[in-house]
């Protein structure tokens, strides 16, 4: 199927999704990318798949708010992106691939930052998953020090304790070395988690997780 | 914090034009060389404070929107408060010469100590509040700024 120009902005969202996508419309100056895509994400796990350029990282980072759609509707539950676009985005989370950003903080200043972006965080669990990761004696460094894997797993670290009802991660398992691997698809594939959170990932590679659905864009 | 982490210079470029703006305006409305030489190298220390603040801000939050776009804040308003308070280093020598000045009640021309004084802070307040109109329109505001202060500033001691 081809997603990019899927259903007529018409269609009404599932019922029951949590993230919803309603004829959906982005172009950068060039070329369209999406025009009138109509998509519903249930809970549980989606892997986004596509070649180099099809449009998945624009397409988390639309869901995630940090884009704006040019036409169209993104919904969590009930809250719409545009209209409700704080209590949209405290409910998501796009954990992406770039190079640091915000360099002048310490790994700690970063992390405080975003729990103060996302109050209701538990701070235990982030301790957790900053342990398994090996990322605790990092945690007075400027965030410019980390190696790549380490930039991976602070952010998969905070990602995974976030309370939000969305969750979008560019290619999780880049950078990852076996153990990290390991504990990443242990948390993505708990059943609360599932239960309740909609994940969608992106990765070149098979997720080796229990899928609700696989889109190919 | 930007701006004195991950070698960047603006933090030291600052805490340099402030300085230089309290010392000219220690010397020039104490005053130990009340010439309008001294007026000038106070009134430009005092404008290029705020323009070169005030551009660092703008750099930052440009760096920053992408990042920003996703959080859960109101980034409209945490951009203007950054810009507002790009203001406070400006005013803080402004308040040291409306301190010095009402130390010299006597000695100086009221009327141009005031003007001074509301030109200053408008002209700060153009510097941060005005969209970006390209280097040009920005070198040529920093410049008449500079100059009408100095006129002014010239016209203090007489």
């Amino acid at each position: 199927m081809d997603l990019k120009h899927a259903t007529p902005p018409s269609t009404p969202p599932a019922h029951g999704a949590i993230l919803q996508l309603n004829g959906l419309q982005f172009r950068f100056e060039t070329r369209t990318l999406f025009d009138r895509l109509t998509l519903a994400f249930d809970a549980g796990i989606t892997w986004l798949r596509g070649a180099n350029g099809a449009g998945k990282t624009t397409l988390l980072k639309l869901a995630g708010g940090a884009l704006s759609p040019h036409g169209g509707t993104i919904h969590i539950d009930t809250l719409d992106s545009a209209g409700q676009s704080l209590a949209y985005r405290l409910q998501c989370f796009y954990c992406g691939g770039e190079s640091p950003q915000l360099p002048w903080l310490t790994v700690q200043e970063w992390l405080d930052l975003h729990l103060a972006l996302y109050p209701a965080t538990d701070v235990a669990t982030l301790n957790q998953h900053l342990t398994a990761f090996g990322l605790l004696t990092t945690l007075s460094q400027a965030i410019t020090t980390l190696s790549l894997g380490q930039h991976k797993k602070l952010q998969l670290a905070l990602a995974l304790t976030l309370p939000v009802r969305v969750l979008l991660i560019d290619e999780p398992f880049n950078g990852l070395d076996t153990d990290a691997l390991a504990y990443l698809r242990l948390q993505l594939a708990a059943p609360e988690r599932l239960r309740s959170q909609c994940i969608v990932l992106t990765s070149h590679l098979e997720p080796v997780l229990p899928l609700v659905r696989t889109l190919q864009l | 914090m930007p701006f004195w982490r991950a070698d960047n210079v603006v933090g030291l470029q600052q805490s340099v034009l402030l300085l230089t703006a309290a010392a000219g305006a220690i010397l020039w409305l104490w005053p130990v060389f009340p010439d309008a030489l001294a007026g000038a190298a106070t009134s430009a220390a005092l404008i290029l404070l705020t323009d070169r603040g005030d551009k660092a801000i703008r750099e930052q939050i440009t760096v920053l929107r992408p990042a920003m776009a996703a959080w859960p804040v109101a980034t409209r308003g945490l951009e203007w408060t950054a810009r507002g308070l790009g203001l406070l280093p400006g005013w803080l020598i402004l308040v040291l010469c409306a301190v010095l000045l009402a130390g010299n009640g006597v000695a100086h021309s009221h009327k141009a100590g005031a003007l001074y004084l509301a030109v200053a802070a408008a002209a700060q307040l153009a510097l941060v509040g005005l969209p970006d109109g390209g280097a040009r329109g920005r070198v040529g505001l920093v410049m008449i700024s500079i100059l009408v202060l100095t006129a002014i500033g010239s016209e203090l001691w007489t």
